[in-house]
């Protein structure tokens, strides 16, 4: 617009990112961003204050053997006489090893099916393990027991969940709609009737995707546009058990993203990550939002062909979504394995996280510490260093990625700045970052002008209040500012930023 | 003060502090230094020289570092320098004639510290690196005829390359920064007539034209003023007299408040910086050690009487 200038001195006007405690936010477009939300969050995890900064690492489990290949399979046994925790290997070398809290070894008495799936659910004692192709098998922390594969044994299922003390099995390849039920307390051969079935969606042809127990007696089973919600109460035989369709056009991709947050179970779908409780309550009369909105260019990246590498889990105040990213991000980052990370707590979405690979992951309680462990595609088992209150540490801010030490590269992106000025041009003034605590040795400061590509603006050692000059940029309309670290801690508090409003030229 | 503190101190006062801040306040300085060190006729810049004069030889060749002709004086007589135009109208004689130089004028500066050999010479240009292939050497002046001229030369690394023309005199021989020196050399006797480091673009040499010729080999005292020194590393200090330094900083900060468009401010520290240097032309005149009074005599000077000052 216009302006007239009657003083000599220009008055600057203000900007800003005064903290972050919005969250990451990538879908809108950059301009329509709040003021605390940001844009690019590369490795990045965010503070009760509002300061982004580096996502914790993680540190190799044991001392473990390389060459296995991928682990699509991981389960942890907590017994009273054991506790371990059992992955399964089905590339390369299929094989299944264990872990005691000190070492791994080989587990004998059952070999995964190449490239299947191996999903496993602890019940009455036992781990059970099932990979859709062979008969199912129960595990006790030493002994591998064959469930058989009769009329009356357990079924070869995809999927398998504890309930009601029941073994609950669904995903069978002829059978894509029926959910099985063992006995109670029983899942034996010989255990499951033919009586203790029932089939969900009546026969609408579609199959089976997941399954979650949601309370002591609700099973929530998910197709890939439907839900279901069964009661097995078990004082009622299977034959009569309530089964309640969830007024939704929507359903789960894949059963090893359902996780329990608290009272609520949360999966991925089709528009991205749901909670069951908000579509109850939300979705009467419209399609709710799903949570994962504000990051939906990031899940719209996960494809039909690859769902079955996406996993997701609750920790420690944190929902992390593990998937295959099968096309380039908006930030630039390419194909790959990405997590994303939404802050429970905060009720934001903090970052995006590379170089984890999970294709699995279970929660353990060696030694009584509480653990995120993950596996995949290397097949390596990592436990996450999360913030347990100890001091910090150098690894804190590395990730283990095979034998050596690897640096976690962190990247700030702010959303577009326009002064409330969207329509003018702006002569840049100054900007100030404000860091929290680091040990990063340097920061890249880059200035995203009018959505251009990024260029560096300064190399800075990040630490205090950080001060550096736009008056030589060339004028903009928008401008994001991006701070990146190669290595260690990196925390930001805070961007604030001054320029001078320009007039439009003559004609315009 | 030098360049990397000045820029510290006046980023200290405008808050920025940053590289690219330093870098901007380094570029105004230098050219304020420069406009400080041209605008008057500092003691620190001027140099004492001597340079000899050969038998016929009207015209005095100085060093490239010197930016400006002041004064030259030969055994105990200065010369009087006399404007060209006014010599060809007053004493045109003075031109051409031999004997003991009594005057003498500047003509305008050339590129080469000699004069080409044989009167029109072609010149042999030489890189000093080999990587040094890209860059153009572009060379204008006159030919024999006095008929202006020009070419350019493409550097081929440490081999030589020749102009095609002959050159009588060279008003300018530039080039852009090369990895290696540039040197330009007589065709006729290899004689060097410029030496271009890798940093240089280009050298002018002024020219003293005496008046007459000299009958004689002599010998010249010549005052002159140098080129400011360097002012582009952060260790490059001024030389120039100590409040030139305060006048500036007052300057310069201007120069950045401006940057900020703060013209109002700017205005007062401009008005603070040309007051420093004011004060810092009279104590050049004020405080020198040795003052000269003109005192009136009691009596007439010989060959004068009352009359003459009716």
């Amino acid at each position: 617009m216009p302006r007239n200038i009657e003083s000599l001195d220009d008055e600057p006007l203000p900007d800003g990112t005064p903290n972050f405690a919005g969250g990451l936010t990538t879908f809108p477009v950059r301009n329509t961003l709040a003021p605390n939300q940001f844009f690019i969050g590369q490795n990045c995890s965010l503070n009760k204050n509002g300061v982004v900064q580096t996502r914790r690492g993680t540190s190799s489990l044991g001392t473990q053997t390389g060459g296995l290949g991928t682990l699509l399979g991981m389960g942890y046994l907590d017994t009273v006489a054991a506790k371990k925790l059992l992955v399964a290997y089905v590339g390369g070398s299929a094989t299944l090893r264990a872990f005691d809290g000190t070492n791994w070894a080989a587990v004998a008495g059952y070999v995964p099916v190449g490239g299947n799936s191996v999903q496993m659910v602890q019940g009455n004692d036992k781990l059970y393990l099932t990979d859709t192709t062979q008969n199912m098998r129960s595990w006790d922390g030493t002994t591998m027991t064959d469930l058989g594969g009769g009329a009356t044994d357990a079924p070869h299922a995809k999927f398998i969940v504890w309930g009601t003390n029941r073994l609950i099995a669904a995903g069978v390849t002829n059978a894509t709609d029926t959910v099985y039920f063992s006995d109670i307390l029983d899942p034996s051969s010989t255990h499951w009737s033919a009586a203790n079935r029932i089939r969900v969606g009546a026969g609408d042809g579609e199959p089976i995707t997941g399954m979650a127990m949601w309370t002591e007696t609700i099973l929530v089973v998910f197709k890939r546009t439907r839900i279901w919600v069964v009661d097995i109460t078990p004082s009622v035989s299977v034959s009569n058990f309530t089964i309640n369709i969830v007024p939704t056009a929507y359903g789960c991709v894949f059963h090893r993203t359902i996780t329990t947050v608290g009272r609520d179970l949360w999966f991925l779908s089709n528009d991205g990550v749901r909670s069951l409780s908000r579509t109850l309550q939300g979705d009467e009369n419209e399609v709710s939002q799903p949570i994962s909105l504000p990051i939906k260019n990031y899940t719209n990246l996960i494809t039909d062909t690859w769902l079955e590498l996406t996993c997701a889990i609750y920790f420690q105040g944190r929902y992390l979504l593990f998937h295959w990213s099968d096309f380039p991000a908006p930030d630039g980052s390419g194909t790959g394995y990405y997590t994303l990370a939404y802050n429970v707590e905060l009720a934001q979405w903090e970052g995006r996280w590379d170089g984890w690979n999970t294709l699995c992951c279970a929660i353990t309680k060696f030694n009584g510490q509480l653990r995120l462990v993950m596996g995949g595609n290397g097949g390596r088992v990592f436990y996450w260093r999360h913030i347990t209150g100890t001091p910090m540490v150098t690894a804190d801010y590395q990730d283990d990625a095979v034998a050596d030490a690897t640096a976690i590269p962190t990247r700030v992106g702010s959303r577009n700045h326009n002064f409330t000025a969207g329509q003018n041009s702006k002569r840049g003034f100054a900007l100030e970052i404000e860091f929290d605590n680091n040990t990063a040795p340097t920061a890249d400061v880059k200035l995203v002008i009018d959505d251009a590509a990024p260029v560096l603006l300064g190399t800075v050692v990040p630490a205090g209040r950080v001060q550096l000059t736009l008056l030589h940029q060339a004028p903009f309309r928008d401008l994001a500012v991006e701070v990146s670290s190669a290595s260690a801690k990196l925390a930001v508090r805070s961007m604030a930023l001054a320029a001078f409003l320009q007039t439009m030229p003559i004609g315009q | 003060m030098n360049l990397g503190n000045l820029a510290a101190y006046v980023g200290t006062k405008i808050g920025m502090s940053d590289a690219a801040t330093l870098a901007k306040l380094k570029t105004f300085a230098a050219e304020r230094y420069k406009s400080m060190y041209e605008g008057a006729l500092w003691k620190d810049t001027l140099s004492v020289l001597t340079k000899s004069a050969a038998i016929g030889q009207s015209t005095v060749i100085l060093p490239s570092h010197l930016a400006q002709f002041i004064a030259a004086k030969y055994d105990a007589t200065g010369l009087i320098p006399i404007d060209q135009s006014f010599l060809f109208a007053s004493n045109p004689q003075l031109w051409d004639q031999n004997g003991t130089p009594t005057h003498c004028s500047e003509l305008a500066p050339i590129a080469t510290k000699l004069d080409m050999v044989g009167g029109s010479d072609r010149l042999k240009i030489t890189g000093g690196n080999a990587l040094d292939t890209t860059q153009q050497v572009r060379i204008y002046g006159e030919d024999i005829d006095g008929e202006p001229i020009d070419e350019t030369v493409q550097l081929a690394g440490t081999t030589t390359v020749m102009t095609t023309q002959a050159f009588g005199i060279v008003y300018g021989l530039s080039k852009p920064a090369t990895q290696g020196t540039v040197v330009a050399q007589s065709n006729a006797n290899n004689a060097t007539y410029v030496s271009l480091a890798p940093g240089d673009t280009q050298k002018l040499h002024r020219r003293v034209r005496l008046h007459v010729i000299p009958a004689n080999a002599i010998t010249l005292l010549i005052l002159a003023k140098r080129h400011p020194g360097p002012f582009t590393a952060d260790a490059d200090a001024t030389n120039l007299p100590g409040l030139c330094d305060q006048a500036l900083q007052a300057l310069v900060h201007g120069d950045a408040l401006e940057w900020q468009q703060q013209y109002g401010k700017a205005q007062g520290k401009f008005a603070e910086g040309l007051a420093l240097l004011q004060q810092a032309k009279q104590a050049e005149t004020y405080q020198a050690s040795q003052q000269i009074r003109f005192t009136p005599a009691e009596s007439l000077a010989d060959g004068c009487n009352p009359n003459s000052f009716l």
